[in-house]
């Protein structure tokens, strides 16, 4: 009877529901971001109802002549791109072993993890969930491969048991060390690459004195236990004087890959049991 | 208030806005979704007495975190929204669906700017284009609420009725 006495007002339950989502917005995102993982991890099979439909639709789209030789002609280009970063990575290895400046070729130490998409983020980010976490030696930092494994399509953000989240290339708070080359040439510029936040990617702070041209590739730079050779990211697509500091220019970077068109990910992990056996 | 429809509606709610099924309806090159969680909240809002409609909303913004990356910007702006809107439900209750529209876009836009100012505080960043997608959502989402709201209202066995009902009682 005494439990029936207890009355809360309006403003007092207002007021608690107010302080807890307060405190919640203050908790470090580390520990906050676990719930919302959790969810995607607990209704993924339903999550990702739809998934498959949409790819179907495009899948369709894709019979007509027009869009199947566009496909066609993407992953050839990206094909190429691939074997020329790696020849140019094979004749970097070539010179270094005639110079006597290196001991054996290096293992190995990459493995790949396939995984599904389960769902994007919201309409105002450049996210993926993905089906794939954890348990299977899925941490933030890793580097995410489109389905055929040609091309970098964004990091691990964040991970849980069996969910991940992948930030594209094209979110803004997505940065990317890499190397601008043009075939034919010993044109290799490193640079950052930053996402727009749109379907595209922008390179700044590269001064105009340096040749870039409109057509010039994009690979990812290779980084120790993560990737280990160069791999195509985009190509440039728009090259012009920077407005606020008009001694560099602004380019923009059109991705390899059509990111609405993702149906799977391939992760790249390190393989532990060859860095096990090169130790 | 029935709390177990209340939980359905939200759940399926929650799934359709996290998951790929919205997808099918995305439009344009930004591949824009609708939002349902807004029309859930003004709905709510509107139909429910003082105490269920602050929970209500308070737990929608929960959800609405849930789908997206950061935890907590929504729950605060649905939670005053929500409270805001109950208040004035005098003044705003809208039977006509042009209302309904009017409102649902004017709450979408003013609750996602508020919480992406509070997902900056974060340590997100704005994407490119955000408050041409934000206007483009908003206008999507206002569009099709007379839609979900005769649906709310239908599966929730006539809030409005049961509101007119519990006002006598209660108040």
């Amino acid at each position: 009877m005494a439990g029936r006495n207890i009355h809360f007002s309006n403003a007092s339950i207002f007021s608690s529901f107010l302080i807890a989502g307060v405190v919640l917005f203050f908790l470090p995102k580390p520990l906050t971001s676990k719930t919302s993982l959790f969810f995607h991890d607990f209704f993924q099979p339903v999550l990702q109802i739809g998934r498959d439909n949409q790819m179907d639709t495009g899948r369709l789209e894709a019979n007509s002549e027009d869009v199947v030789s566009g496909i066609k002609y993407r992953q050839l280009w990206k094909d190429y791109k691939n074997l020329y970063a790696q020849r140019m990575a094979l004749h970097e290895e070539y010179e270094r072993l005639a110079n006597i400046r290196s001991g054996l070729p290096q293992l190995s130490k990459e493995a790949l993890v396939m995984a599904r998409i389960t769902g994007t983020s919201s309409n105002y980010r450049r996210e993926l969930m993905i089906n794939k976490g954890t348990n299977a030696s899925v941490h933030p930092g890793q580097f995410v491969l489109s389905e055929q494994q040609d091309a970098i399509v964004g990091v691990i953000s964040e991970s849980f048991d069996s969910v991940a989240r992948v930030r594209l290339i094209t979110d803004t708070m997505q940065t990317l060390e890499i190397h601008i080359r043009r075939d034919g040439t010993d044109t290799d510029i490193r640079a950052m690459m930053i996402g727009n936040g749109t379907n595209t990617c922008g390179i700044s702070m590269i001064d105009r004195q340096r040749d870039i041209r409109q057509g010039d590739t994009v690979y990812a730079a290779a980084v120790p236990e993560k990737l280990n050779i160069p791999l195509v990211v985009g190509e440039i697509t728009n090259v012009r004087p920077d407005d606020q500091h008009p001694l560099l220019w602004k380019i923009t970077v059109q991705p390899a890959e059509d990111m609405s068109r993702l149906n799977n990910v391939a992760i790249i992990v390190a393989n532990e049991k060859l860095l096990k056996r090169k130790d | 208030m029935r709390w177990i429809s209340f939980a359905i509606i939200l759940l399926i709610a929650t799934v359709l806005e996290a998951g790929n099924l919205l997808n099918v309806f995305a439009v344009g090159g930004w591949t824009i979704r609708p939002g349902i969680l807004i029309t859930l909240l003004v709905f709510y809002s509107f139909s429910c007495r003082g105490r269920d409609a602050i929970i209500c909303s308070f737990i929608i913004g929960f959800a609405a975190d849930l789908t997206g990356t950061v935890m907590g910007p929504h729950i605060i702006c649905f939670g005053l929204l929500g409270l805001l809107l109950n208040q004035s439900n005098q003044i705003l209750y809208a039977r006509r669906a042009i209302y309904k529209v009017m409102i649902v876009f004017a709450v979408y836009l003013i609750a996602e700017t508020f919480s992406h100012w509070l997902g900056l505080l974060k340590g997100l960043d704005t994407q490119g284009s955000f408050y041409s997608i934000l206007l483009f959502t908003a206008v999507y989402s206002a569009l099709i609420s007379p839609v979900i709201w005769s649906i709310l209202s239908s599966v929730s066995g006539g809030f409005a009725a049961m509101k007119s009902k519990s006002d006598r009682t209660y108040r």
